[in-house]
């Protein structure tokens, strides 16, 4: 019943023109309102009467319209998605990520590897040049390179395990803060035609890129195929999400499963009792 | 005897032209025709026109044309990607251990050259480096032996003192 | 000598086992009988059986004697204290106020402890007690510390707020005095 009832709200909505919207604020939907029955997912955490931040309430909306409805409203933690936004802790995320693959192949060759130079120019007395011992000297021309770059240089560092839990949490944090992240019930949407999704992101203000992420690795196959040729809107499952990414894409779409998923793991690092395990140092040999 | 001379004198002033001095270099001209080369064919090469900024001469380097990248190449638009693997997938998968564009020997490695070349060595020995490029194995052995011998007498040990 | 070896792997020891070793058995010293097990390849060597290192148990499958196991295992996350004991041996206090009675709120740490800590340096010549995880006015808190802890001291106190990462510094070894101004609020 519910089901008929949210797509006879659906058409309304197709009807309605479009409006540019700059932020999910509360809008007056007064005919609406008693047609929807709307998805309020709680979840009550255990320690919410033990904190002093408020649980973060965010609209759950859809997208097999063009235009946003808003289907429900989704309690989410506060130590997650409500976190001290730490603009440094990002930023050590952020670099860690670029740095710590890089490996800089850039080569010169010393005077032992450049390929002769053995015998002394010319005596080291009574020629009335300068004193030379080899022509492969720094000093020459075609000479070997001091103190060059060897390949290979690698620039591996590990960022401490419990940086990179606040890295994302503070990610998620500032992204919602932004009003930069939302959530959507499912990723199916009715076509597989890239200009629905351009539609999509356009009537909903989301930013150019945009990054969608379900907590399932097998994505649905309309979205594949419509986000497939549009480089900028990217799909990603959980395991996959990084600061960089949800740096580099202007909007996070989470699905509310994949909310959950992210915020069950951090509030699990967060209070696992076996912290310092999981945040020893890192050795290449345990690995 | 005076007509004798005198004939002789009509003659020579019948027969000589009337010279009148006609001028095909002019001052002017000269002038005009600015300062004479000195040293032709000598090019100098110091810049003696006094206070002048810098004049580039010959051929400039070629400034690379540019081209901007492709920042949503699919390499760049999933940069990063499973870089929490542990923290948002498998806890028992390190992210070291995915790293696929780095040499598998590189992964998770730093330290200084030395370091990393007695891996480079370690990793390489048993296989077919040192038969089929025996050129770099020799160099690879030359570099740890004259870093080995850098290292341990010619510098410090605790706080870098180079 | 290596083909020695090999000769004494492969040759030697089928005769010397099926000659010497199967009727002689008990008899033998087991330093001899170590003799012929070399274990020198990966190949060669014996394959570990688990089974062997444990004593004889049985699988049981029964929800109630597991609820026995559950209590020795190690739990995944930190539990809550219990909510109607207030008074513990150790001298540990729980967290009894409500995060929003005051205007400011320090968060306990996930194993219940406030985060307060000692920070020593140049040998111990500098003394700074942290206070971190502090929500709300951090400026609030700052100002009533202060003004406790001259009360306490006598001297003017030094403070250092870094409010973007939610942490307070005093100047000297003042924790525990931190420790009672805030446990008198039941953070």
């Amino acid at each position: 019943m519910s089901l008929i009832l949210r797509n006879i709200v659906g058409k309304f909505h197709g009807c309605q023109c479009r409006l540019a919207k700059f932020s999910t604020a509360v809008q007056s939907q007064s005919t609406e309102n008693q047609e929807v029955t709307p998805i309020i997912s709680k979840r009550s955490y255990i320690d919410e009467d033990r904190l002093y931040l408020k649980r973060r309430e965010v609209w759950l909306e859809n997208l097999d319209t063009v235009d946003a409805k808003k289907l429900g409203l989704v309690y989410l933690h506060p130590e997650v998605y409500g976190a001290q936004p730490r603009i440094d802790i990002i930023h050590e995320n952020a670099r860690w990520q670029r740095m710590y693959r890089y490996v800089c192949y850039d080569h010169t060759k010393t005077r032992a590897e450049v390929r002769g130079g053995g015998r002394k120019p010319w005596p080291q007395k009574g020629t009335g040049r300068a004193r030379h011992g080899s022509i492969r000297s720094p000093l020459w021309k075609g000479g070997g390179i001091a103190h060059g770059p060897r390949s290979p240089t690698p620039h591996f560092y590990m960022l401490p395990f419990y940086t990179r839990v606040a890295g994302l949490a503070s990610t998620l944090s500032v992204k919602l803060a932004q009003d930069d992240l939302h959530l959507v019930n499912e990723l199916e949407i009715p076509t597989d035609d890239p200009a629905y999704i351009i539609d999509l992101i356009d009537a909903r203000n989301w930013g150019p890129a945009v990054l969608f992420v379900d907590d399932y690795d097998i994505m649905p196959k309309n979205i594949t195929m419509a986000t497939d040729t549009i480089k900028h809107v990217n799909l990603m499952p959980v395991y996959g999400l990084n600061v960089f990414s949800m740096l580099k894409h202007q909007t996070l779409v989470l699905t509310e499963r994949a909310a959950k998923a992210i915020e069950d793991k951090l509030v699990f690092h967060m209070n696992r009792t076996d912290a310092a395990r999981a945040g020893r140092k890192f050795r290449l040999s345990q690995y | 005897m005076s007509w004798i001379a005198n004939s002789i004198r009509t003659a020579i002033r019948v027969w000589t032209p009337q010279l009148t001095s006609v001028r095909f270099r002019y001052h002017a001209d000269k002038v005009a025709k600015g300062p004479r080369p000195r040293r032709y064919g000598y090019k100098e090469k110091a810049e003696i026109r006094g206070l002048l900024p810098h004049i580039i001469s010959g051929k400039r380097i070629p400034m690379p044309v540019y081209k901007p990248k492709n920042v949503w190449h699919e390499k760049r638009a999933l940069f990063g990607q499973n870089d929490y693997i542990d923290i948002l997938g498998n806890e028992k998968l390190h992210p070291t251990r995915i790293l696929y564009d780095v040499r598998p020997w590189l992964r998770g490695v730093n330290g200084n050259e030395y370091q990393v070349l007695l891996r480079k060595r370690k990793m390489y020995k048993n296989g077919l480096f040192p038969i089929i490029r025996p050129t770099k194995w020799l160099e690879l052995q030359k570099r740890i032996r004259y870093l080995y011998k850098f290292l341990n007498r010619k510098t410090k040990t605790g706080m870098s003192n180079i | 000598m290596a083909a020695l070896r090999i000769f004494a792997r492969f040759g030697l020891s089928p005769i010397l086992r099926s000659s010497f070793l199967s009727d002689t058995r008990k008899a033998t010293s087991p330093a001899l009988l170590e003799v012929t097990k070399r274990w020198s390849n990966y190949k060669s060597s014996e394959k570990y059986d688990e089974s062997k290192e444990y004593a004889k148990f049985e699988i049981s499958k029964d929800p109630k004697e597991w609820a026995f196991v559950e209590q020795v295992l190690r739990k995944p996350t930190v539990p809550l204290p219990p909510k109607d004991k207030t008074h513990f041996p150790s001298g540990w206090v729980p967290q009894t106020a409500n995060p929003k009675t005051y205007p400011y709120f320090v968060q306990r740490t996930k194993n219940h402890m406030q985060p307060i800590y000692l920070d020593k340096s140049f040998r111990g010549m500098r003394k700074l007690t942290v206070i971190r995880r502090i929500q709300g006015n951090i400026w609030a808190l700052e100002a009533e510390l202060k003004e406790y802890l001259e009360q306490k001291v006598r001297k003017k106190m030094g403070a250092r707020v870094h409010e973007p990462a939610c942490t307070l510094v005093f100047h000297g070894d003042h924790v525990s005095r931190v420790k009672e101004f805030l446990t008198a609020k039941g953070m």
